[in-house]
């Protein structure tokens, strides 16, 4: 009897340890510390101050990585190894069905990432609850930021969870607030729809020099014919696939790392 | 199609019904089933008990009041162990395996995809699975309150596809990552 006791208190001790009575599946509050893209930004120029001295640099980019938050923590450790890279941009999908639990297990991996983090909000992240959800960790959708003598420029595309999107207006006047800037990059989910087929005109015609995105899983790297801009999607990051990116004052370019890491050639489509 | 269905639930209905012994109503907090969740259920040939509920969750900064309605099946393992709690002789059943499936009520969730998606491009939002285990204390003839442990379909999925990350991440073998708590107590009619 005393052992019943014993094992009845155990039991009920045990389970209040770790208490959290989640109340639905849809709740909105996440516990995703140190991933806001205001606190990513603030320690990218950090680094950029403590760097000063070469245009040049390194940046991991990542996506999809929904459903395998144990294959993350893999890329995460495997770039903290890597002392040229300067950040990472993590390009949508952290969540598969947009609630909360799916997040805060990506983020558990994000959070051991000794580079920065800044992060494009994907399709499935905006499921449920999860654009408020994305929101309250993240901050905005349409962000941009300076790095060195590039800016990049990250558009919310994601045509079925969001009305009017991208926003072009934006995107113009992002890019014509670079006068500083030797290249000009946008980050967005998903390439241009194929009904929104302009887009990656009305993108070049801007100035941008290259597009990034997820979305697809596989490595691509293409320019479609009679346009010159350059899409680059990387995999997700199942079986530990990441890309590296290359930016110099005149050339970007890729390596597609499944894992170990191989240049990316551009086709034409 | 249809005419199978039909004849399939009246089979089930007949066998159901037959096998009735007693029927219970449940009230649940948490679980992924609400802030407050009431069932009805009936218990069939002994160890199977079928129920069906609703549930409110309280307005929150995304949502107004929501709604949850629930359809569970309960089988519980009839192992009980008395012991004494405050000079009465209450009874423990270690543990009963459920699965529900549960419907959420709100605008920004669908149990069927609006028009612009195209069909099959994702799953209803509004519907999960949550698969629990709970624990009862049965105080009288008429009375239980019982603990609930519950994981939602795409916890146990990612549980058994990354057991490491959960493991090496979360306190009891993973487990702390997945699981939710819920307490209830059940009334036999």
């Amino acid at each position: 009897m005393k052992l019943l006791r014993i094992t009845c208190i155990s039991v009920l001790v045990g389970s209040f340890a770790g208490c959290d009575f989640e109340i639905s599946p849809w709740q909105t509050d996440a516990h995703c510390p140190g991933l806001s893209i205001e606190h990513n930004l603030q320690r990218l120029k950090t680094l950029e101050s403590s760097n000063n001295n070469d245009d040049n640099f390194k940046v991991a980019v990542i996506g999809d990585p929904q459903q395998y938050p144990g294959d993350l923590e893999i890329v995460v450790a495997r770039l903290n190894q890597r002392v040229d890279i300067d950040f990472i941009l993590l390009l949508g999908d952290i969540a598969e069905t947009g609630i909360k639990q799916e997040f805060e297990w990506s983020c558990k991996a994000l959070q051991k990432s000794n580079h920065p983090i800044l992060t494009v909000i994907g399709n499935h992240d905006a499921l449920s609850f999860g654009a408020e959800i994305w929101q309250q960790i993240f901050g905005e959708f349409n962000y941009s930021f300076r790095y060195k003598k590039t800016k990049f420029v990250a558009y919310n595309d994601n045509q079925y969870e969001f009305d009017n999107v991208p926003d072009r207006d934006w995107l113009s006047e992002q890019a014509e607030q670079t006068k500083d800037s030797s290249n000009l990059i946008a980050l967005s989910h998903i390439e241009p729809w194929g009904r929104d087929e302009q887009l990656s005109e009305y993108l070049n015609s801007l100035g941008y020099d290259v597009a990034l995105h997820a979305h697809n899983h596989k490595f691509s790297y293409y320019q479609v014919e009679g346009n010159s801009l350059p899409h680059f999607i990387t995999a997700d990051t199942q079986d530990i696939k990441y890309s590296v990116m290359t930016v110099r004052e005149q050339t970007i370019t890729f390596e597609n790392c499944d894992p170990e890491c191989v240049p990316a050639t551009i086709e034409q489509r | 199609m249809n005419k199978t269905i039909v004849a399939v639930c009246v089979l089930f209905s007949s066998v159901v019904c037959a096998g009735i012994d007693k029927q219970q109503i449940e009230i649940q907090h948490a679980g992924m089933t609400g802030t407050v969740h009431v069932s009805y259920g009936i218990r069939v040939f002994d160890d199977h008990v079928f129920s069906i509920g609703a549930g409110m969750v309280n307005e929150s900064s995304s949502h107004d009041d929501m709604e949850i309605y629930s359809l569970k099946y309960r089988y519980n393992f009839e192992t009980r162990v008395p012991f004494k709690l405050f000079n009465r002789v209450v009874e423990w059943q270690v543990a009963s395996l459920s699965v529900t499936g549960i419907q959420g009520n709100d605008d920004n969730l669908y149990a069927s995809l609006p028009d612009k998606i195209p069909d099959g491009y994702y799953l209803p939002t509004a519907n999960r699975i949550v698969f629990g285990v709970q624990s009862t204390i049965h105080l009288n003839s008429k009375y239980q309150v019982y603990w609930d442990w519950s994981v939602l379909d795409v916890g146990l999925i990612n549980l058994v596809r990354n057991y490491d990350f959960y493991r090496d991440n979360y306190k009891f073998a993973g487990l702390a990552g997945v699981v939710t708590y819920g307490i209830g107590m059940r009334v036999e009619l």
